[in-house]
């Protein structure tokens, strides 16, 4: 006999535990685990919290809030229903009467590639869409409708364009009303900022909203727009585009352009950069 | 219903639901239980191994899922708990070489085994009793709960040289005790 088996021997007898001290142990162990479990579903309910609220900051910039730029059709081809409305106006072959000479120009606009959506804004009237495409003189031709919510369908025409050769490519300007605009405001330098504030009837709404859309040069990120009563708020530039509608009672005092780090940069070209106030 | 084979597994799914810790107190709690009785008697064993499956159970997240079995954790954490019961312990383990009344063993049913206490297990009870706790601990823990020199360092968290050579210590004063010649080595390792 060694000692470990005496010791092993020792106390042998000792039972199983009984039912009721088995009972008792689990009784309080699911004490603390029902416990645990009310505490990891707690915390669950507030990691859900947390993400839809991100999610919902997420979405808001996303599908906006208020008339927050949106990114529904950032960079993404324009629905076939959005291309069967307004921007189909595009590709109407041109009148037999028209002359020559604005034939020439109006070719040069002639759309040689896809749309594509820039941004879209939530307003009072339903969230405005804006898409672009190039155009043969290597302009920008660019189109902005009213849709519907998630921007597949159009459900009215807002405005529509294309840039003047020079705005952005660096051409020289041309001779023709806007490029003498331009050399009349800016001898010397590039413009900055383009802006023009509207009243835009929505008649498939019956309302009227007033809003603010422009050009910024490559560079601007966003736009202060300040308004008289001291107020103001910043708007994000998409590839060069910018839109928001503002309180109709509003009154803009003035724009200011913002680089990346939100340094405001020179503001010209626009009236709003230097006039003290719209004028209506 | 979700089968949990084996106690990482349990453990690991008991982070997310807390419920799956039943596989590892359902596989467990008898062993720890009659270890704990086997020390220090049926009432504080109750509480004991009660608190031990508590304690486990807030701390599962430091287990070392590549041990396949929890047992030697939870002992680790019922000696570490035994440790406010020592003096209770020595107490018991005296009076009983005293009397030859074990009163760890105080059911009826085991009558028998206190009249039946012979002489050597009275003094290996006072040789216990004598016993530096922590050289109890890794004594009992091999004995009894038939745990090797790892999973012994694993539960009380110390050197598998530390192990040895209180095991040793051990070994000596109760062989001393007893005065039994000194046996070969026993390995640590068990299959």
């Amino acid at each position: 006999v060694n000692e470990l088996e005496l010791i092993r021997d020792f106390r042998v007898a000792v039972p199983s535990p009984t039912a009721a001290a088995r009972a008792a142990a689990l009784e309080r162990l699911t004490e603390r685990w029902e416990a645990r479990r009310r505490t990891l579903v707690g915390r669950r309910r507030v990691i859900l919290a947390v993400a839809l609220l991100i999610a919902a900051l997420a979405t808001g910039t996303a599908v906006g809030l208020g008339d927050r730029v949106i990114d529904l059709v950032r960079g993404k081809p324009a629905p076939t229903r959005i291309k069967e409305g307004p921007l189909s106006t595009w590709d109407r072959p041109l009148p037999a009467n028209m002359p020559e000479s604005e034939r020439a120009v109006r070719r040069g606009y002639e759309i040689v590639g896809e749309w594509r959506g820039v941004l879209a804004v939530r307003t009072s009237a339903g969230l405005l869409a804006l898409w672009k495409a190039p155009a043969r003189n290597g302009s920008v031709c660019f189109e902005y409708m009213f849709t519907n919510d998630d921007a597949t369908r159009w459900v009215a025409p807002a405005e529509g364009g294309c840039d003047h050769p020079g705005w952005h490519s660096g051409d020289p300007w041309p001779n023709d009303r806007f490029g003498r605009e331009v050399r009349k405001h800016l001898p010397r330098g590039r413009p900055t900022l383009a802006a023009q504030i509207d009243f835009r009837p929505v008649t498939t709404v019956r309302k009227e909203i007033k809003w603010l859309r422009g050009r910024a040069a490559l560079g601007i990120a966003q736009v202060e727009i300040r308004f008289r009563n001291g107020t103001s708020r910043r708007i994000g530039v998409y590839d060069t585009f910018f839109a928001a509608e503002l309180p109709r009672e509003s009154v803009v005092r003035r724009l200011v352009p913002l680089d990346a780090r939100g340094r405001a940069a020179a503001c010209n070209y626009t009236r709003l950069c230097s006039w003290p106030e719209e004028s209506r | 219903m979700t089968v949990v084979e084996d106690d990482a597994a349990a453990i690991s799914a008991s982070l997310s639901n807390p419920a799956a810790f039943r596989a590892v107190f359902d596989r467990h709690f008898d062993a720890v239980h009659r270890f704990v009785r086997r020390r220090v008697g049926s009432t504080p064993a109750d509480d004991i191994a009660a608190e031990t499956f508590v304690r486990a159970f807030e701390h599962r997240s430091r287990f070392r899922r590549e041990r396949d079995s929890a047992l030697p954790w939870l002992l680790g954490i019922a000696v570490n708990i035994l440790g406010r019961h020592y003096r209770d312990e020595e107490r018991q383990l005296r009076a009983y070489a005293r009397t030859g009344v074990d009163p760890v063993l105080e059911t009826v049913e085991l009558v028998d085994a206190r009249l039946d206490a012979e002489a050597s297990r009275r003094r290996l009870a006072e040789a216990l009793a004598g016993l530096r706790p922590e050289e109890r601990d890794v004594l009992l823990l091999f004995a009894w709960a038939e745990l090797d020199y790892g999973e012994i360092a694993d539960a009380l968290e110390v050197p598998i040289g530390t192990v040895r050579s209180r095991l040793s210590r051990a070994r000596e004063h109760v062989r001393s005790a007893l005065a039994l010649k000194p046996e070969t080595e026993v390995t640590g390792e068990r299959a």
